[in-house]
């Protein structure tokens, strides 16, 4: 059928070409040898029918009565999909129901009854049948993130299309499920990170930006080094990669500024007082600035807190990474400041109080969202700080009132 | 001596000048091009003057000529992949060739001849596509992202060749030659670069990865070292005698190889090309 309608588009162009070539004979003019150009490229651009869908994502997910059950809506990346519950029902039998790639299907279908007390598999493939993923479904009892941050467990995500090995941090609520609060742009540096791997080296976690240490302040601990994006970073517009660490989640966008999600629910009936942690920070040798202007000399850390207020959907939950501090919805700030921002081979608390902003109050009746950041390099949203600065956080606590 | 001197500075001026602008760089190329047909056309016409009678294999049945042409077309598949689903524009550019040809005519009639010369051309085209699940690499210093996109895709080709073309001329009538045959050439000049943006690439298969770009951020691809130096294909066309000297003409030009090197994979479909060439002569 489309080998057909192609053969029919090149002969009707053919013969259109053939009949103007007559009359030009006739003609002896030169405009239409413009015309028989036109025709010309009517052969070559005849539009084949649009080829099966490749892809094979799952686009959206729900349960039945969602509004009651669900804190908030699932969370999908490219190989999960996570069910926030409000609260243990009694069982884990549920039937998810899932928005496909067009044409694509599903295995389990959706809306099959399944027991999710372990995580479930489900295989999606795409509408062409070339192409296949496997999804891991859960859902998990969302008790709000713990205020108090260890950084005690880290999982390594092996991937391989192309080949990486990074850590993502999670936390294990009471009843044992894994929550992932922090998020990383170590998913953004896989892109290219098997490219970038130097002699001596080796693409191991802690080749990544944002990795898990040993020896944290107590336990273990997160390290967030600034590293080289090599020359193709260059062609992304992405000429080196601060390591983060922020409460949110992590979608590799261009511009990268995009990619960060901040923001989880705020769930206290109280504004948030300070963030208080430790860190060590040791800026690199050369200090690059990418993107004039810069108000650094030399390379430093960041770190801050942000309370904000949830808006309406689209993008209702997150603030991204160019809230450059000055969005309508941010209720009130905590970050580092000059007393902080120091270089230190000891592990070295920090407290930094909230403060509000836009002439803002806490309302215990309203909805927020907060997020924490740590950034390796003080300009990294602008690509501009030192190769090898190295920021290492442990024990980081939202300090809220507790007077109930 | 003092005259003598400024003129010097002059020249030495305006040698500094060409030396760095590219414009009078260019000027000079085409002025040089241009000096060149002129000597051609004076030795053929010191071969066609009566005191240079001798018959000899080149002054009987045989017409010298020089002809300028535009050219429009591409660089195309042959029918377009699927991948495509929308050509947003295209700008053929500004392509000009230069030939230099001689035709021997076969017979007492002129009714066949044989042509043979040799042209100095641009190729090019500018083009901004949709694209679905379109194979694409980008490379740098031998690191590469490979993957499916799906989005806009800018493509800008430019190519300067310097072809020889061997044709058979059948004369219709008085006033039309009618030609084809073969033509093959030599890359002196190459560019093929352009970015993808407004769209998002799947990292390796459809279902890796997805990197999203939006708000015009875009990615660049250079793949002007990857041009085959060497390209060969026919070329048909027909050309009309205004009097006796001179003529219009228009044919087409059909490369038969892919003008990307044979193991180029950053592209999953041969590109040829195909160009329409208008142009006028002059006939000694």
């Amino acid at each position: 059928m489309v080998a057909l309608r192609s053969f029919q588009c090149v002969i009707s162009s053919i013969g259109n070409k053939f009949t103007l070539i007559l009359f030009f004979m006739k003609q002896r003019r030169i405009y239409p040898w413009v015309i028989c150009f036109m025709l010309l490229f009517s052969l070559g651009s005849c539009i084949k029918e649009e080829a099966l869908n490749a892809e094979a994502d799952i686009e959206g997910a729900t349960i039945a009565q969602s509004e009651q059950f669900l804190k908030r809506k699932p969370s999908i990346d490219n190989n999960t999909v996570v069910f926030p519950l409000k609260r243990f029902t009694g069982s884990y039998v549920q039937s998810p129901e899932f928005v496909l790639t067009p044409g694509a299907t599903i295995e389990p279908k959706s809306g099959t009854q399944l027991d999710f007390t372990e995580p479930q598999k489900y295989t999606v493939t795409s509408e062409d049948g070339a192409w296949s993923k496997t999804y891991t479904v859960s859902f998990v009892i969302d008790e709000g993130a713990d205020l108090y941050s260890a950084f005690e467990y880290a999982e390594v995500v092996d991937t391989d299309n192309p080949e990486g090995h990074y850590h993502k941090f999670y936390e294990l609520t009471k009843l044992g499920q894994k929550t992932y609060s922090w998020a990383t742009a170590n998913d953004g540096y896989n892109i290219l990170a098997a490219t970038l791997v130097g002699e001596g080296e080796k693409l191991v976690p802690s080749f990544y930006p944002t990795s898990q240490i040993n020896d944290g302040y107590i336990g273990k601990g997160a390290r967030l080094v600034t590293k080289s994006t090599g020359s193709l970073g260059g062609i992304f517009g992405t000429p080196l990669a601060a390591g983060n660490l922020f409460l949110g989640a992590f979608q590799t966008t261009f511009p990268t500024i995009k990619s960060p999600h901040f923001g989880i629910l705020y769930e206290e009936k109280t504004a948030p007082l300070a963030i208080k942690g430790f860190f060590k920070y040791k800026a690199g040798e050369k200090f690059v600035v990418n993107n004039k202007p810069s108000s650094l000399t030399k390379d430093t850390w960041d770190g801050y807190a942000l309370l904000f207020e949830r808006a309406s959907p689209p993008n209702d939950d997150f603030l991204s990474g160019d809230h450059g501090f000055v969005d309508k919805r941010i209720v009130a700030i905590a970050r580092v400041g000059a007393k902080e921002q120091i270089e230190t081979n000891e592990w070295t608390a920090f407290s930094l109080p909230f403060s509000f902003v836009n002439g803002k109050s806490f309302d215990p009746n309203k909805e927020y969202m907060y997020t924490i950041v740590f950034s390796s390099s003080k300009e990294g949203d602008k690509f501009n700080g030192a190769v090898g600065s190295t920021l290492l956080i442990d024990e980081v606590e939202l300090v809220v009132d507790d007077v109930k | 001596m003092l005259v003598g001197r400024r003129i010097d500075r002059r020249q030495v001026n305006s040698y500094l000048q060409d030396k760095h602008t590219s414009k009078e760089y260019l000027m000079n190329r085409i002025l040089y091009i241009i000096a060149i047909f002129m000597i051609a056309t004076g030795y053929v016409q010191a071969q066609n003057s009566p005191s240079n009678r001798n018959p000899n294999f080149f002054n009987t049945d045989i017409d010298y000529s020089v002809q300028a042409q535009f050219s429009i077309g591409g660089s195309s598949p042959l029918g377009l992949p699927k991948t495509i689903r929308k050509i947003e524009s295209y700008n053929p550019g500004l392509q000009v060739g230069l030939e230099a040809n001689a035709t021997k005519w076969l017979q007492e009639n002129k009714k066949w001849g044989i042509r043979t010369g040799i042209r100095f051309e641009t190729k090019g085209m500018k083009t901004e596509a949709r694209v679905k699940n379109y194979l694409t690499e980008i490379v740098k210093d031998n690191s590469k992202v490979k993957g499916y996109y799906t989005g806009k895709v800018e493509t800008n080709v430019q190519n300067t060749y310097l072809t020889l073309p061997v044709l058979a001329v059948y004369r219709l009538s008085d006033h039309w030659n009618l030609y084809g045959g073969l033509y093959f050439s030599a890359l002196l000049d190459n560019t093929f670069d352009g970015n993808v943006s407004d769209g998002y690439l799947r990292q390796n298969t459809p279902v890796g990865t997805k990197i999203t770009f939006e708000e015009g951020s875009q990615a660049s691809y250079d793949f002007s070292d990857n041009i085959r130096k060497f390209q060969w294909g026919t070329q048909l066309g027909a050309e009309w005698k205004m009097n006796r000297h001179f003529k219009l003409l228009s044919d087409l030009t059909y490369g038969f190889n892919n003008i990307l090197e044979k193991d180029f994979t950053s592209i999953d479909f041969g590109m040829h090309n195909i160009y329409l060439n208008v142009g006028f002569g002059y006939n000694f």
